[in-house]
């Protein structure tokens, strides 16, 4: 897949919405830069997370237990941060003022769905 | 051959203010200096405030993330994490130029115009009489100084419960800025639960610090653009380059960038300095009457060794251990973020449990918004995108307390010069930076008693992370000031022993390193040392 596909693929998962064309033409040339090699068993595992956002949120939740380190986790991550320096996502990363029952219960609704893909994670990552 | 009167070797917080003195007492000054600069994102960064920049400016990614990306940093990193894109040029070159080696010791060191106060916190802290004395310093004169140096940097605070610890004797120093929310809820939880504290030996107070609430001179008082680890748009916060740029309006100075010193040698009344190009590799020497060196603690004694040709002589070494502590104060949970704050540490808390003064830690409390949020998401044990969310979240509720731990010398803690294959210099420097099980046994107890006082406080701490020795950036006590005059040290008056017209005035003298921030004491002993020359 290329990287362009990569990088909307990993907004939609990041953010909830595919980014503009700029952003992902960003994350290819950073993609480019930092020269990250997939390992083969990596390679399976993006393949996969590439079909859809279920996989990728099961897959980066499972390595952040299992190998926080991967390098799947470190493309994640450059478009994490090329989506929070920009303005069309912003908001995404910037906090809103909140009542703290709010806070408290969106924290234990994220907790449920982190768990829930990791879960899943850990089984795809330790299948493949 | 180039002629001087005065050379002063390095521009950093120590070489402007030394090159500062000489120049105001009418001496004909050269600042020869590695001087590398930065002007690729200084000028692309707008002037306002991080809020307005985040909503509005599409070019943000270049000065945030860095065009090379260089500001997405996946690995480890040991020391320095602060520097952001608009501030990597302060470690640029290093590797090549000043090679280091060690596995147990990881010191950050500059070659930049202006040096490590480039980037630095801007806390300054006066050391008490005990604390000068331990060092090996005077302290009448040092307190003397310490008004000059305030009175030319600019510092604010406010003579509170923290008060002897940071701004000590100084006069002169501006009201302070005004607390962002959360610092301060957790200043006014310190004022309703102090006596407890202050029985246990905490103090707690404004900070002291180099950022300016009135103008002085082409420097703006603060705009709380929250911008200061990527601008110095309004030039609130003191940079050591500042001095360097308006002494050279003097017809008795020049600054001389470009250069990387090697080493000098004492003839016929004169010094002769060895220096390189650092763009076209030549080497010229440079003359003068009185040589000043202010390189840095490291890069001073490399030029030391080398000059003497001491190689494999180890010399010792002191750098505060650094432990920092994420705390979450809940009360602040879901607060609107501010438009206009501050994200340099406005309060300090200090751990005196003898209450003399002496063998005291400091930490500087933070709030976390300017470095973004993507790095605390890569913190979390969770996928990415929980990670935002969760941080998103959080994030108005983080305090960071960052502990600084007073040190004293010890015999795994050295550096020695060698031969090496290296280019340039054909050698390196290496080092060790062990602590003593009696040492590291003080941390972790001076750590509990911070993790309980902190919860006094109203902040839970979620982990207490180490950084590896050199991660404070405070080095000092490698040429120990001494009353003989053996080799590889400095007279009280920084002259280098063994020489005539050799000074140094940087912290290479310090015997001692208290907790808390040592440049404002550098700077001062800068002055001083540079007073009597
Ligand atoms: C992110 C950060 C935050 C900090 N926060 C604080 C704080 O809040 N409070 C505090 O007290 N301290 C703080 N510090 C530490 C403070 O910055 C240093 O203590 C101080 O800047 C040291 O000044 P110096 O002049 O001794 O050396 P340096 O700043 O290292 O300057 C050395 C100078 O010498 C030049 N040089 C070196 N070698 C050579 C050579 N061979 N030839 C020619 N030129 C050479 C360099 O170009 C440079 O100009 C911080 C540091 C950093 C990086």
């Amino acid at each position: 897949m290329d990287s362009i596909r990569e990088a909307q693929n990993l907004s939609v998962y990041l953010c909830g919405r595919p980014c503009s064309d700029e952003l992902a033409m960003r994350y290819s040339l950073a993609i480019g830069q930092q020269q990250i090699q997939l390992s083969e068993k990596d390679q399976k595992l993006w393949d996969l997370a590439m079909k859809n956002t279920f996989f990728l949120a099961a897959i980066d939740s499972g390595l952040a237990l299992t190998n926080s380190k991967s390098q799947i986790r470190r493309k994640v991550f450059l478009m994490l941060a090329i989506l929070e320096a920009s303005v069309e996502f912003c908001d995404e990363f910037i906090p809103k003022g909140k009542s703290k029952l709010n806070v408290l219960f969106s924290l234990v609704w994220i907790g449920m769905k982190a768990v829930f893909f990791a879960i899943i994670g850990i089984l795809i990552v330790k299948l493949i | 051959m180039q002629d001087f009167d005065y050379i002063v070797v390095g521009s950093g917080a120590t070489g402007a203010i030394a090159a500062k003195t000489l120049v105001e007492r009418g001496k004909n000054v050269a600042v020869l200096d590695a001087g590398i600069w930065e002007e690729k994102y200084r000028n692309i960064i707008p002037d306002q405030d991080w809020l307005t920049i985040r909503k509005t400016d599409t070019n943000q990614h270049r000065y945030f993330l860095g065009d090379n990306f260089e500001g997405v940093v996946w690995e480890e990193s040991r020391v320095g994490s602060q520097l952001t894109p608009p501030r990597n040029y302060l470690k640029q070159s290093v590797e090549e130029l000043m090679p280091f080696v060690s596995e147990t010791f990881f010191p950050f060191e500059s070659l930049a115009k202006g040096g490590l106060g480039g980037g630095w916190g801007t806390g300054c802290f006066a050391f008490s009489t005990a604390e000068l004395e331990k060092c090996g310093l005077n302290p009448t004169e040092i307190k003397k100084a310490y008004n000059q140096v305030s009175e030319l940097i600019g510092i604010s605070g406010q003579h509170d419960d923290s008060g002897p610890y940071s701004l000590g004797e100084i006069e002169n120093a501006q009201a302070p800025i005004s607390m962002e929310k959360s610092i301060a809820k957790v200043y006014s939880n310190y004022q309703k639960q102090k006596a407890a504290l202050n029985k246990d030996g905490f103090f707690m107070g404004r900070s002291a610090i180099a950022l300016l609430t009135q103008d002085l001179d082409d420097r703006q008082s603060c705009k709380k653009y929250d911008m200061e680890f990527w601008a110095d748009k309004d030039k609130s916060a003191y940079r050591s380059w500042m001095t360097i740029d308006s002494l050279k309006a003097k017809p008795n100075f020049d600054y001389l960038p470009g250069w990387l010193v090697l080493s000098f040698q004492e003839v016929d009344g004169w010094v002769n300095i060895t220096a390189r190009n650092i763009s076209d590799n030549s080497e010229q020497t440079f003359r003068c009457r009185q040589l000043v060196l202010a390189a840095g603690v490291l890069s001073t004694a490399r030029i030391v060794l080398r000059s003497g040709n001491q190689m494999g002589i180890k010399l010792p070494v002191l750098c505060n251990p650094y432990s920092y502590m994420p705390t979450m104060q809940l009360a602040m949970l879901g607060n609107e973020p501010e438009q206009f704050k501050t994200g340099i540490g406005q309060a300090a808390l200090f751990h005196d449990p003898n209450k003399t003064n002496f063998d005291v830690a400091q930490s500087a409390l933070f709030s976390y918004r300017q470095l973004l949020l993507f790095k605390l998401a890569k913190e979390t044990p969770l996928g990415f995108a929980f990670g935002r969310q969760t941080m998103k979240l959080l994030q108005s509720a983080f305090v960071i307390a960052g502990i600084h731990h007073p040190e004293v010398q010890g015999p795994d803690k050295w550096i020695k010069l060698e031969k090496s294959d290296n280019p340039l210099t054909g050698d390196t420097l290496t080092g060790e930076y062990l602590l003593s099980e009696k040492e590291k046994e003080r941390m972790d107890w001076r750590e509990t008693q911070y993790r309980k006082a902190l919860r006094t406080l109203g902040c839970f701490p979620l982990k207490t992370i180490r950084t590896p020795q050199g991660g404070s950036i405070h080095y000092a006590g490698t040429l120990p000031f001494s009353d003989s005059d053996k080799s590889n040290s400095l007279s009280v008056d920084g002259k280098l022993n063994g020489y005539k017209n050799v000074w140094v005035a940087d912290g290479s003298g310090f015997s001692y390193l208290p907790a808390k921030g040592l440049t404002l004491t550098l700077m001062a002993n800068a002055a001083n040392v540079c007073s009597k020359i």
